[in-house]
């Protein structure tokens, strides 16, 4: 007599081990106490997690990857306790749509008014000429203006023509010789001053055909304050002469743009205001 | 008559031919005659092609208490008359415990 079984799998040792989940010792006893158990427990801190984790908050750490979030530093974070506290004393929403004043009150609707009307009326161009008013203001105090620049004597001149001292000397007995175009004579005050008019005293025997003019030093270059001075070849003033373009400038120098066989000047005088 | 042949009338002293059982072809969850009674018998194999145990018996009393147990999925239970003598002839009851089973029965007897 034979009895034969079929080759035994793990499965039916396990099963064979398993089946019994009462028996004391049984792998079945053993998962179910304690895996089980802390699969259980596992699984209610799981569902906490997934209700507290909404979609909605998912997707909200797409945004941590934001540069921005960097910037937040614990400083600038604590800013966030005062602006709670400003945002408490500060009126309803609704109440933000009403211009207000200092107050908190709403403004009159008349002011509302005046306010647009300003608004419509202060162009950008009309801005623009804020510019030109301090400009205005300095020629007009010009006719105000002590003898400080009058009397240049004292300043500090420079050139590269002949004599080129005696042109702000103050003193009407001494002349300076151009030799050549664009020499120049130049003078420095200690501060800039804003140069509005001119004159010249010329030379009898100096050429007709020579012409010159009076530059100012603006941002680290030359620039053109008045062009085209003729030479009037006598032993005179020429007339106070408005600068064409007036500058503010420490630097301003006379330059012949035209020479004629003979150059001569006697003396320059600048009118102005310190700027 | 070939070497085979040869070889089991020596050893049974008959010739014999061997059979498969037709019916019955499975074994039923109460008391199934699985081999009738044969003098001639001389070998058996029963075969549990089924799902669950079956347990085989030599009288109506078979049960899970009570006869041999024969493993589901290819278990099996045999007999030869040299080994097990008359007990080879003897009428044959099975039961399978949890739901009828297939079984596959092969015979050899006296021919």
């Amino acid at each position: 007599m034979r009895v034969t079984a079929p080759p035994v799998t793990i499965k039916d040792i396990w099963d064979a081990l398993t089946v019994t989940y009462g028996v004391a010792g049984s792998y079945g006893l053993l998962l179910e106490t304690n895996l089980d158990s802390k699969v259980s427990l596992a699984k209610a801190d799981l569902t906490t997690l997934e209700t507290r984790l909404s979609a909605a908050r998912a997707g909200y750490l797409d945004n941590i990857n934001q540069a921005g979030l960097l910037q937040l530093t614990a400083a600038r974070a604590a800013l966030l306790d005062n602006l709670d506290a400003l945002i408490s004393s500060r009126l309803a929403a609704a109440s933000y749509v009403t211009e207000r004043g200092t107050d908190s009150a709403a403004l009159a609707s008349a002011w509302t008014a005046a306010l647009a009307t300003i608004l419509g009326n202060f162009s950008a161009a009309r801005i623009g000429y804020l510019d030109n008013i301090n400009a205005s203001l300095k020629e007009l105090a010009y006719t105000n203006f002590a003898s400080l620049v009058d009397d240049l004597a004292g300043n500090v001149v420079t050139g590269d023509c002949t004599d080129f001292a005696n042109l702000f000397d103050n003193d009407e007995g001494t002349v300076i010789e151009y030799t050549g175009v664009n020499q120049y004579v130049e003078i420095a005050f200690p501060t800039a001053c804003y140069i509005k008019r001119f004159r010249i005293m010329f030379v009898v025997n100096s050429n007709v055909n020579n012409r010159y003019k009076i530059e100012a030093y603006v941002d680290g270059a030359w620039e053109n304050a008045h062009t085209g001075i003729v030479d009037l070849k006598e032993n005179v003033w020429g007339d106070w002469t408005d600068i064409t373009t007036p500058k503010v400038s420490n630097r301003f120098r006379v330059t012949i743009t035209t020479f004629d066989t003979l150059a001569r000047l006697n003396e320059v005088y600048l009118r102005g205001v310190p700027a | 008559m070939g070497a085979l042949s040869e070889y089991v009338k020596k050893k049974f002293g008959v010739k014999t031919r061997s059979y498969p059982i037709t019916d019955p072809v499975s074994c039923a969850t109460t008391v199934t005659t699985i081999l009738p009674n044969n003098p001639d018998r001389l070998s058996f194999t029963v075969v549990n092609l089924g799902a669950t145990a079956m347990y085989v018996a030599w009288d109506r009393d078979v049960d899970d208490d009570h006869g041999v147990y024969v493993a589901p999925n290819g278990g099996s239970f045999s007999m030869i008359a040299d080994e097990d003598g008359e007990l080879v002839g003897y009428e044959l009851f099975g039961i399978a415990i949890t739901s009828a089973n297939d079984i596959f029965t092969m015979v050899t007897e006296a021919s």
